[in-house]
């Protein structure tokens, strides 16, 4: 339980250290470059992986699934280059943190629709708290 | 574009990559599932790249340092950790929950010390407020509504 509470832990380090290295290829290539670099680098690190443990049995499935799936990874090379454009110019702090708000927001809005939801006041009051902090945040970033 | 609605609209994508990568999940599991959109992700910015060079638009030539060239390394990382943590005890909630820890934690740490070449900044009593607000409606999100 500890170790993976540890793990959990690090692998959110791991993102935001992520999103902060693109951040500084996006200074010296272009967010776009950055974006397309990052996930070539991903890609290749999952595939070698992927087909060390698992063989080569899914790539089958390539043709097989809905196209929609593959907007998954144009939404994805769309979210790199905007954060990595973004994360130098407001800070990454304040950058992830608003990151993480606006896929709090989608998630939120996303299961409103589906009917997937708990408790509808707790949502609600969920996202007054995020849309309150964003504009907490936006105020300290207009500060001198 | 300012760069507040640049990073909320990140975040927007990033959900909606999740959104629309489910029935990859589902199908074929979440390393396969990451293994296309990276690919997919990986092709789409590039044409993008392309096309916005050809027009001459790029304005960023500067040389980066080696490492940034590995900044999918994280990224790659992340599928397989959070894959563990989810299957185990601490199950969807608590994974998201402490990433986001996380995920503010190497933020203030880069803003203190200006990692990887950031600027240094100080944030503010305003900021802690900020991000104490979106972290707990995230997790009253997390553990109470969805």
């Amino acid at each position: 339980m500890l170790f993976m509470i540890i793990l959990a832990f690090l692998n959110g380090l791991a993102v935001s250290a992520g999103r902060v290295v693109e951040a500084r290829l996006a200074k010296a290539r272009g967010a776009i470059a950055a974006s397309s670099v990052s996930h070539l680098v991903a890609f290749a690190a999952l595939l070698s992986l992927a087909l060390l443990v698992d063989g080569s049995g899914h790539i089958a499935i390539l043709g097989e699934l809905p196209r929609s799936s593959y907007l998954a990874g144009v939404a994805s090379a769309a979210f790199v280059a905007l954060s990595s454009w973004a994360l130098p110019r407001v800070g990454a702090l304040r950058g992830i943190l608003l990151l993480v708000a606006g896929q709090m927001l989608f998630g939120a809005l996303v299961d409103a629709a589906s009917g997937r939801i708990k408790s509808l006041p707790m949502e609600i009051l969920g996202v007054v708290l995020i849309l309150a902090g964003v504009n907490i945040l936006h105020y300290a970033g207009r500060r001198p | 574009m300012s760069p507040w609605l640049a990073a909320l609209a990140a975040g927007v994508f990033c959900g909606l990559g999740f959104l629309l990568g489910d029935p990859v999940v589902r199908y074929a599991g979440s390393l396969w599932a990451s293994v296309i959109a990276q690919a997919v992700g990986a092709l789409a910015a590039g044409l993008a790249f392309t096309a916005v060079r050809s027009k001459g638009k790029t304005s960023a030539s500067e040389k980066a340092p080696w490492w940034a060239y590995l900044a999918g390394l994280p990224a790659a990382l992340t599928v397989v950790l959070a894959t563990l943590t989810t299957n185990s005890e601490i199950g969807l909630s608590g994974t998201l929950s402490l990433m986001l820890l996380g995920q503010v934690t190497f933020g203030l740490a880069a803003d203190q010390r200006g990692l990887f070449t950031l600027a240094k900044r100080q944030p503010t009593m305003l900021d802690f407020f900020g991000v104490l607000t979106i972290m707990t409606g995230s997790a009253v999100i997390i553990f109470f509504a969805s």
